[in-house]
């Protein structure tokens, strides 16, 4: 079992999920991922509006931080 | 005063404001309507304010669990201060125990080890290093760490920084009167009409939030109002236009209403994000009653995220998402026809 990851607050993260994801989100849950190469690991962008779901989907994976912004 | 262990092991030394000795070692905090008697060693239901020895202290003072810069447009205020960019920050702790809450990791808990340490005078320090403009309490509800919002907004008044602030206005009026004479701006929460769908969401009653709306304006504070759009809760036409019609009559045609979109999280979890098409009904809802200025980050096509001048419908301030493209007021007024736009450092911010 993975360990809990820490959590960050930061300022911003780019969107990944469109406005046409959102007049079907009664449909389905979408999640939508992007992982990139850097110089030293693995970054994972991911968005989605069941934040639930990704932050299952996030500690599955073992990342180490999750990066979230804040509502307000 | 002796320091103070908290289950979380945090040290607390704040005396709190708004605190009354009712005897027997029992305070009563004054800071919100739920009015908490606490005993010797028991926790308001906020987390943040405890009886210690008789004496009520502030744990969430001096210890922010984010702090960031970032646009004013994104608390949102889109009538004060435009393209300023600001300190945000909160503390652990809220008064609202709201089921959709997207920040309830920080805000349904008390003062943890792993929150920062910052006392007043650093956060003004850092805002000036920032070169931002402002100061904002955010991402949690500020009158649970309310003696800590006060000093910093003395200090950075003193340094020449605006300070704005979030809320969910679920206070009682010698607080609010308080916070009016050391903000620039807020905006306030109406998360919904009907006094059972607000109790289902935030579990408090709607009355309160209604009064501290019209006192907020009675007292002359620059005020907009934020409504999350919750599919299958508050979003049937009649919620929806009596909440336009109350914001229109009562607090003003001028207000700024903005809808803001649910996601489902927390205890929320089971009903879907608000689609584009129901924040543009709701949208409409508040137009055909008046509303001058209506917004909406989460509609297509960039919508409802101007400010148009109610004249002569041309675009005074453009924006983003949550940032301010450009601000064509001149002095205020619309350049095309004169208009005066309502609003806080309207001005000021031009570029």
């Amino acid at each position: 079992m993975p360990s809990q990851p820490a959590w960050r607050y930061v300022s911003h993260v780019p969107d990944l999920i469109t406005e046409e994801d959102y007049e079907v989100a009664h449909q389905r849950k979408t999640v939508r991922i992007r992982v990139t190469v850097t110089g030293t690991g693995v970054e994972i962008l991911a968005d989605s509006p069941y934040a639930k779901e990704l932050d299952t989907l996030l500690k599955q994976l073992g990342v180490p931080v999750i990066e979230r912004m804040l509502c307000g | 005063m002796s320091e103070w262990l908290a289950p979380s092991g945090v040290t607390h030394v704040q005396k709190a404001l708004f605190a009354e000795s009712i005897g027997n070692g029992v305070v009563a905090c004054h800071v919100c309507p739920r009015e908490c008697h606490l005993g010797p060693g028991q926790t308001g239901r906020c987390h943040v304010r405890h009886n210690v020895d008789g004496v009520l202290l502030s744990s969430s003072y001096g210890r922010p669990v984010a702090v960031g810069v970032e646009p004013i447009e994104k608390k949102p205020l889109f009538h004060a201060f435009p393209c300023a960019r600001t300190l945000s920050l909160g503390a652990a702790g809220c008064n609202l125990t709201c089921a959709y809450c997207l920040n309830a990791a920080v805000a349904q808990r008390g003062v943890d080890r792993s929150d920062d340490q910052r006392p007043p005078e650093a956060i003004v320090e850092e805002a000036l290093t920032q070169g931002v403009e402002c100061i904002a309490f955010t991402y949690t509800e500020l009158t649970t760490f309310v003696e800590y919002a006060l000093e910093i907004a003395d200090l950075a008044h003193d340094a020449g920084l605006r300070v704005v602030a979030k809320s969910n206005g679920f206070l009682l009026p010698p607080v609010v009167s308080r916070l009016a004479h050391c903000l620039d701006a807020i905006n306030i929460d109406l998360k919904a009409w009907l006094p059972d769908h607000h109790l289902k969401l935030t579990g408090v009653p709607v009355e309160p939030v209604l009064e501290t709306l019209q006192l907020v304006r009675r007292l002359g504070l620059w005020l907009e109002v934020t409504t999350p759009i919750v599919p299958g809760l508050n979003d049937t036409p009649p919620e929806l236009d009596a909440m336009a019609d109350f914001i229109a009559s009562t607090l003003g045609r001028d207000t700024p209403w903005h809808l803001l979109r649910f996601y489902p999280t927390h205890r929320m979890a089971d009903r879907p994000a608000t689609s584009p098409s129901l924040l543009m009904r709701a949208a409409d809802a508040a137009a055909n009653v008046g509303l001058r200025y209506v917004y909406s980050r989460d509609v297509p096509e960039d919508r409802l995220r101007h400010t148009r001048c109610p004249e002569c419908r041309d675009i005074v301030i453009e924006r983003g998402h949550d940032w301010t493209i450009r601000n064509k007021l001149n002095h205020g007024t619309c350049q095309r026809c004169g208009t005066q736009i309502p609003g806080v450092g309207l001005a000021a911010a031009s570029h």
